[in-house]
């Protein structure tokens, strides 16, 4: 019965439809630089400090920045739910949490490392797949491990 | 205190990573040295910080009253001089202000402060940042009671100190600041005293005010109350009979809601997702859209009034330690903490029944748990068993990253916010209605344009209108004394000289007295005069 349950969960995770991920990569995350450092020093004021200027408003700072909403974009819970169902959402999130505990450096980097597969233009069906693994391997996990 | 790793899974306790670890590391104990001897002037310190924060520049910054602060701030006077509101009617339980029937607690706390302070952006404000100072002090006391670590309450009380989140809120009139500090207050009351009837009883007394301060209340208090109930259901049950007092109670509280039942419906009607084609849908997206890392950490509420550009909700530096924090209590076999997991969870379904989504405003009932979980990853890294100089780095980078973040906070929000999100809270109101007042006795009529919205509100507040003067002429807020407001066109009643206030792009007469513009350097309003 347990069987039958985790091959029908695993096809509707399978079955899933693709989703794409917003279009957000290294060369969105260059372009967004001049305008957004223009906007920023803009609205200082002429008398505030130069230095202090470059420190808060600076070239890596918004590369991060665009960086980290590329990066999030991977992990955004509305994206995985669309891309996995609701059950390998939590499939998902129970294998990343095993991996944890247990110590399984190479699936926590994997994970990790995932969303730069897209960052640097890299095929998407890539996340897809990885996520769609994952998501089985945690149901499975879920359901037969003690 | 004996270690319980032998309580693991073998496999667990093979493997396991430090975090986990945690869970089972005897907490409780509060750390030798300066801190030891010093641990209230520690909080002291802290809530000096969490005052300074939210009362500096209390009045200039947000740089306007946005219109339901003028609108709760004129009530509090009306009731402070008449004790009746803007629509006549005596201590009223809901407050009409613009068909949205807000709850009495939105306005009642601005009473004291406005007479005290005067009718003021300050006094108006005032309110909701002691309310922030409070919350912060239960922060502490209640992560104290669910953690039993000193360290840990004092690290969750100063990271809401300086949580962006927290801070907005805390920084202008809203009653949601309001409802999610009667929240933890009762929470905390009711943990202190679990064992007791009186714990319940402060519960449902702080759930019962909080019920009458926000709308969102009529939400998140059911949920908690139910959460509550099945989550100590046990302790809960044994009063028994005694059971009634604290349902009375509640009960009581509930009633200005049942007797004013359609009028309070209203504003949940205007913004809930029962409107939507697919609701449940949209409360699925809704609900994720809470827990979404850019929302939390990148780009914040897009809504001016709700954050400041440039930055999401909490710090970047807490991400790690949430993440740390959340698979540490996950790991732990005492229940208490647990409750922090069931408030994680639930605390979105309030914002997610309405739209649009993701909500800083509505979703302000995740505070203070997310801090709480960045101090138990704090605390989980201060105690892994890792070498001194590992620690000392972790921290050093946490801290710098901190540090900079904070800093970077403190700059867009008083340098950049009040000039990007000017427009936000409806800028340019002050600076008409100061020119008006100055010349308001050389018109027969003043008339201002009804295109920014609810101009009345802004006239009645920064004019100081008598309450009593206002009541008796006051007709479908068109006008009052000498002041009309109108449309797309103003066609003159009263002979004589007329005062114009147009936006700059609207039709006026040649005669242009002023130009207003707004802190963020954009041309608003034109006032003109009549020949």
């Amino acid at each position: 019965m347990k069987f039958i349950l985790f091959i029908i969960i695993s096809a509707f995770i399978i079955l899933a439809p693709k989703i794409g991920l917003p279009i957000c990569n290294i060369d969105t995350a260059k372009q967004a630089i001049p305008p957004r450092i223009f906007a920023e020093i803009a609205i200082d004021d002429n008398d505030q400090n130069v230095i202090f200027t470059r420190a808060i408003h600076n070239k890596t700072g918004i590369f991060l920045s665009e960086f980290s909403r590329c990066y999030f974009d991977v992990f955004d819970f509305n994206y995985l739910y669309k891309q996995l169902t609701i059950l390998g959402l939590t499939g998902l999130l129970f294998a990343s949490y095993r991996a944890i505990v247990l110590k399984r450096y190479n699936l926590i980097l994997l994970i990790l490392f995932l969303p730069l597969i897209p960052f640097f233009k890299q095929p998407e069906i890539i996340v897809m797949l990885v996520l769609k693994t994952l998501a089985i391997s945690g149901v499975l996990a879920f359901m037969f491990l003690k | 205190m004996k270690s319980s790793l032998s309580k693991l899974p073998r496999a667990e306790a093979r493997g396991i990573f430090f975090l986990a670890r945690f869970g089972y590391h005897p907490i409780g104990q509060w750390p030798k040295g300066f801190l030891a001897r010093n641990k209230y002037i520690w909080l002291l310190l802290i809530l000096a910080l969490a005052f300074a924060l939210r009362f500096y520049q209390l009045g200039q910054n947000p740089p306007h009253l946005n219109w339901d602060e003028a609108s709760n701030s004129y009530n509090a006077n009306s009731i402070l001089k008449t004790g009746k509101d803007e629509y006549g009617r005596f201590m009223p339980v809901l407050f009409k202000s613009f068909g949205d029937y807000n709850l009495a607690l939105s306005v009642y706390p601005i009473v004291p402060s406005i007479a005290i302070f005067g009718l003021n952006q300050f006094a108006v404000r005032l309110p909701s940042a002691l309310f922030g100072v409070v919350f912060v002090l239960f922060t502490y006391l209640l992560t104290l009671k669910l953690l039993k670590n000193r360290f840990t309450a004092l690290m969750a009380a100063f990271l809401i100190a300086i949580s962006p989140w927290h801070l907005q809120f805390s920084r202008y009139d809203h009653e949601a600041n309001f409802m999610q500090t009667f929240i933890l207050v009762g929470l905390t009351a009711y943990f202190y005293l679990r064992k007791k009837i009186t714990g319940l009883i402060l519960l449902v007394l702080f759930f019962g005010l909080a019920l009458n301060s926000y709308h969102g209340a009529k939400v998140w208090v059911p949920v908690l109350l139910l959460f509550m109930t099945i989550f100590d259901r046990k302790n809960i049950l044994k009063f028994k009979f005694k059971l009634i007092l604290p349902a009375l109670i509640l009960f009581a509280f509930c009633l200005p809601i049942i007797a004013n039942f359609q009028n309070s419906l209203i504003r949940g009607q205007s913004v809930g997702i029962t409107s939507q084609k697919q609701p449940i849908s949209t409360f699925v997206s809704g609900y994720l859209d809470h827990y979404s890392l850019n929302f939390l950490f990148n780009a914040g509420d897009t809504i001016g009034r709700h954050a400041v550009t440039g930055m999401g909700e909490l710090y970047v530096f807490e991400l790690p330690l949430i993440l740390l924090g959340i698979i540490a209590v996950v790991a732990r076999k005492e229940k208490l903490p647990k409750f922090l997991l069931g408030w994680l969870l639930l605390a979105a379904i309030p914002a997610a029944l309405a739209t649009p989504t993701p909500h800083a405003l509505r979703a302000i009932t995740f505070l203070p748990v997310w801090d709480i979980f960045a101090t138990i990853g704090i605390y989980a890294i201060k105690t892994a068993k890792l070498a001194r100089w590992t620690k000392a780095t972790v921290f050093l980078v946490i801290g710098v990253i901190g540090l900079y973040n904070f800093i970077t906070y403190l700059h867009l929000y008083y340098s950049h916010y009040p000039r990007q999100r000017a427009v936000d809270w409806q800028d340019g109101h002050r600076q008409v209605f100061a020119y008006i007042k100055e010349h308001e006795s050389e018109y027969n009529s003043i008339a201002i344009s009804n295109y920014y919205g609810h101009p009345y509100i802004f006239a009645l507040f920064y004019l100081g209108y008598d309450p009593a003067l206002y009541r008796p002429q006051k007709d479908g807020q068109n006008g009052f004394g000498k002041y009309e407001f109108f449309g797309s066109s103003w066609s003159q009643t009263v002979p004589g000289k007329a005062l114009i206030v147009t936006p700059f792009w609207q039709a006026h007469p040649p005669k242009v007295l002023k130009q207003i513009y707004t802190a963020d350097r954009d041309l608003r309003y034109i006032i003109s005069e009549t020949q």
